[in-house]
C-alpha cells in the first residue's frame, strides 16, 4: 500500500490555478523528490497532502485514507520558511513541538537530548533560537520534524544553510530513516542532492506534473543518442558518428540516427582499441529540469502524471 | 495531556515567565505597598505622645473612666492644672503639647477649648475626645452608652429580602466594582498578548508547523485558556494584595476601623456569570483580530474596535451612579462589550432583576462562543495569508471543497 496517493488534485487561488490535475504516489520507505521551479505549486500540493488546504478536485490518501488529526502525529513536516519561536530557548521549543505530537515529557527529554547531541547543538540548548546561526536553526528545525519519529516526513529544502559536513550528516540521517522504512518526500532545488538521494521524482511546472517516475528511467529517456567513451590510445575513426566532443580526455560521441551503441562498440573492438570506458551518456537531472521547464524538450512518450 | 492543554500551558508560560510580565504583575502591588508605607509614615508623623494638659474648672471630668482597647492605643499622659495660667506656662515651657479648657457647664454646652502652639498629635486629640464621649454617656444605661458609641448603621433591603445594602456588607458592593476595574485594566493592557497570540506565529511562520499537529479549534481554545490563566493569575495577585492591604494596611491608617469581610453567595455567582464569559469573549475576539492580520502591530490597531467600548463605559459611570435603572443604563449594562464594566456598578447601586443578570450572562456566553468560532475561522482562513489581511465577508463564505 502506498503511503501517499494523490489523484488528480487541483487548487485555485482566486482566478489563478496553483495546482492542476496533479497525481502521484509515494511508496513506503522511498525518498521521493518533488521538484519544480519557484511558484510551480509544490508547496500548495504539500499543504493539500497535509490537509492545511482542501483540494478542489480529486482525492488524497495518506496511510490508506484521508488525513485525520490522529494521522498528523505520524507525519513530520519541515516547511520551506522556517518557523520556530525566536524568543524562546531552543530546548523549550523542541519540548513544545514534541508535546504537540503527543510525546510525554520523559520521552521528549530523552529524544531531544539525543538529537541535540547528534546535531552538535547540545551546548546551545539554553540559547534563544534567534541567537543561533542560520545553519543551527536549520538543524533545530530538522530535530523538530524528526523528534516524534514520524512514518512520513515531508521536508522542503532540507540542506538550506548547511555546511558540507552537516549536509553529509543530514543525508546520512535521511538514508537511515529510509532504510528503517520511513517514507520521505523531499522538495528541493538542489538537483545533485535529488540524484544522490531520491528513488523517484515528480517535476511540477506551472501547477502541472510534467515528469514523473523512477529517476533512472527519466534520465535514460532524456539521454541523447550519445556515448561516453575513453580509450588508452587515440580514438580510431568510427562509422555512424555525427559529432564528437572531447573534454579532459573523455569523449562524447553523438551517433547518427541509425547507429546503435552495439555497432560502435563492435567497431571499437574491431579497430583494436583498448576501451577504458564505454557508457550511454545520460544527462544530469539539472539539465533535464532546465530542458523540461524551459519547454525545450518534451520527448514523445513522456510520462506525464 | 490533551493538545489543548499543551497549547494552554505553553501560552501561559510564554507570557508569565517574561520579565516585562513579572514587572507589570508586581508593579501594582508594589505601588500599593508604597502608598500604604507613605500613608503610614504620615500617620506616624501625626502621632505625638507628649503629655496633654487639662484645665477642668467644672470638676466634672473623669479621666479614669474605662475606654475601649482601640481607644487606649492612643493614650497620652494627662496633666491637670487648676488654672489656665499654669497650663499656659507648661505649654510655653514645652512640658505639654496642648491643653484643653473645660469650663463650668461644658457637658451641657458641648464645648471645650483647645490651646496649642503647634497642632497636637491626632492620637492625643482622639484620646481626649474618646474620654469626653465616655464622660457624657456615663450616666446612661450601659447598653445605650454602647450603642451611642457604635454610631448608626443603615441597612436597605429589597422588598423580597434578596439583597441587603448596608455598610457592614460593603464587600458586596466593592468587590464587583473592584473586579470590574481589574477586568478592564487587564483587557486593555493585555490586548496586545491576545492579538499577538496568533500574529506572532504567523510572522515567524511557526503556524504552518502547528497546523500539522493541531486543529484550528484546538489551537484557539488552548491559546484562549492559556491567556485566561495569565489574566486569572494577574487578577488573583492584585486582588490578594488589595485584600492584604485592607487587612493590614487599613488598620494602620485607621485603627478604629472594624472591617467586615462577609460576602454574600449572590455576589460570588454574579461575578462568575458575568466575568468568565466576558473574558472568554474579549480573549477570543482579540485573538481573531490577531489571526486576521499579517503583523502584530496591525492587530493592536484593530483591537481598538473591541477595547474602545470598554474604555467608553468610563464615561457612563456617572449615569450609573445617579440613575442605575434608567433605560440607557440598563441597555449598556446588557450590551456585551460594555456589560462587564457597567453591570457591576449597577449591582453596587441598585437591586438588579435576576432576569437582567441572566440575559447579560446569556448574551456574553453566546458572544463568547461566537467569538471562539470567529477566531478559529480567522486562523483557518488567515494562517497562511502573509501579505494581506482578511476581509469580514470572507469569514462567512462557504468553505471550499
Amino acid at each position: 500500500m502506498s503511503t501517499v496517493i494523490v489523484k488528480n488534485v487541483s487548487k485555485h487561488f482566486g482566478a489563478q490555478a496553483a495546482v492542476k490535475d496533479v497525481s502521484f504516489e509515494v511508496n513506503p520507505g522511498e525518498i521521493f523528490g518533488l521538484l519544480g521551479p519557484n511558484g510551480a505549486g509544490k508547496t500548495t500540493t504539500i499543504r493539500m497532502v497535509l490537509d492545511i488546504f482542501n483540494s478542489e478536485t480529486g482525492s488524497i490518501e495518506v496511510f490508506g485514507g484521508p488525513m485525520t488529526e490522529a494521522k498528523k502525529d505520524r507525519v513530520g513536516y519541515m516547511p520551506e520558511e522556517r518557523g520556530l519561536y525566536q524568543d524562546l530557548p531552543l530546548e523549550r521549543v523542541l519540548h513544545y513541538m514534541a508535546a504537540l505530537k503527543g510525546l510525554s515529557t520523559s520521552e521528549s527529554k530523552a529524544r531531544t537530548g539525543a538529537w541535540l547531541e547528534r546535531f552538535d547543538l547540545a551546548d546551545h540548548r539554553r540559547k534563544k533560537v534567534k541567537e543561533l546561526s542560520k545553519g543551527m536553526q536549520q538543524k533545530a528545525q530538522l530535530i523538530a520534524t524528526l523528534i516524534h519519529e514520524p512514518e512520513l516526513i515531508i521536508i522542503d529544502e532540507p540542506f538550506s544553510g548547511l555546511d558540507p559536513v552537516n549536509t553529509q550528516m543530514v543525508k546520512t540521517i535521511l538514508r537511515e530513516l529510509s532504510a528503517r522504512g520511513v517514507t520521505l518526500i523531499m522538495c528541493t532545488h538542489q538537483m545533485h542532492q535529488v540524484e544522490e538521494l531520491c528513488d523517484r521524482i515528480l517535476l511540477v511546472d506551472k501547477g502541472e506534473g510534467v515528469l514523473y517516475g523512477k529517476l533512472a528511467d527519466i534520465r535514460r529517456r532524456h539521454s541523447g543518442h550519445a556515448l561516453n567513451v575513453r580509450t588508452t590510445g587515440p580514438l580510431p575513426a568510427l562509422p555512424g558518428i555525427r559529432e564528437h566532443k572531447t573534454t579532459n580526455g573523455n569523449t562524447t560521441l553523438i551517433l547518427e540516427e541509425n547507429t546503435t551503441p552495439q555497432q560502435v562498440l563492435a567497431a571499437l573492438v574491431a579497430a583494436g582499441a583498448q576501451v577504458e570506458q564505454f557508457e550511454i551518456a545520460v544527462p544530469a537531472l539539472e539539465e533535464i529540469f532546465i530542458q523540461v521547464v524551459a519547454g525545450k524538450n518534451h520527448p514523445a512518450g513522456e510520462s506525464r502524471p | 495531556m490533551s493538545r489543548m492543554w499543551v497549547v494552554a500551558r505553553h501560552e501561559f508560560s510564554r507570557h508569565v515567565f517574561r520579565r516585562r510580565f513579572l514587572f507589570a504583575l508586581l508593579s501594582v502591588p508594589m505601588m500599593l505597598v508604597l502608598m500604604i508605607g507613605l500613608i503610614a509614615m504620615l500617620v506616624a508623623l501625626d502621632t505625638n505622645r507628649d503629655p496633654l494638659g487639662v484645665v477642668d474648672t467644672s470638676g466634672q471630668f473623669n479621666a479614669e473612666i474605662a475606654l475601649s482597647a482601640d481607644a487606649e492605643e492612643d493614650r497620652v499622659e494627662l496633666l491637670f492644672f487648676t488654672d489656665e495660667a499654669d497650663a499656659q506656662a507648661a505649654l510655653e515651657a514645652g512640658n505639654i503639647q496642648a491643653y484643653y479648657l473645660l469650663s463650668e457647664g461644658w457637658a451641657e454646652a458641648g464645648a471645650a477649648r483647645l490651646v496649642y502652639f503647634d497642632e497636637p498629635g491626632e492620637n492625643a486629640t482622639d484620646y481626649f475626645e474618646d474620654l469626653v464621649r465616655a464622660n457624657l454617656t456615663a450616666p446612661l444605661p450601659s447598653d445605650n452608652a454602647q450603642r451611642l458609641a457604635q454610631g448608626y448603621t443603615i441597612a436597605a433591603s429589597t422588598p423580597d429580602g434578596s439583597r441587603v445594602f448596608s455598610s457592614e456588607r460593603w464587600l458586596d458592593i466593592a468587590l464587583p466594582i473592584l473586579v470590574s476595574f481589574v477586568f478592564m485594566y487587564i483587557v486593555l493592557s493585555a490586548s496586545g498578548y491576545f492579538t499577538a497570540a496568533v500574529a506572532e506565529e504567523k510572522e515567524n511562520r511557526t503556524i504552518e508547523i502547528l497546523m500539522t499537529s493541531l486543529s484550528t479549534n484546538t489551537m484557539i481554545a488552548g491559546k484562549v485558556i492559556g491567556l485566561m490563566g495569565v489574566a486569572v493569575l494577574q487578577a488573583t495577585v492584585w486582588l490578594a494584595f488589595a485584600a492584604a492591604a485592607m487587612l493590614w494596611g487599613l488598620p494602620i491608617l485607621n485603627p478604629d476601623m472594624n472591617l467586615n469581610f462577609a460576602l454574600s453567595p449572590g455576589t460570588i455567582v454574579f461575578i462568575l456569570v458575568i466575568f468568565v464569559p466576558a473574558y472568554l469573549m474579549f480573549a477570543a475576539l482579540l485573538t481573531a483580530m490577531g489571526a486576521a492580520v499579517t503583523e502584530p502591530a496591525e492587530g493592536q490597531q484593530l483591537a481598538a474596535l473591541v477595547t474602545m467600548p470598554l474604555a467608553f463605559s468610563f464615561y457612563l459611570l456617572g449615569l450609573m451612579f445617579e440613575n442605575p435603572n434608567s433605560p440607557v443604563a440598563v441597555f449598556f449594562s446588557l450590551f456585551p462589550l460594555t456589560a462587564p464594566s457597567l453591570m457591576p456598578v449597577r449591582w453596587a447601586f441598585t437591586a438588579i432583576p435576576v432576569w437582567q443578570v441572566a440575559v447579560t450572562s446569556g448574551l456574553l456566553c453566546l458572544c463568547a462562543l461566537g467569538a471562539l468560532w470567529l477566531a478559529a475561522r480567522a486562523l483557518e482562513l488567515g494562517m497562511l495569508r502573509f501579505d494581506s489581511k482578511l476581509r469580514l465577508r470572507e469569514f462567512f463564505r462557504r468553505r471550499a471543497a
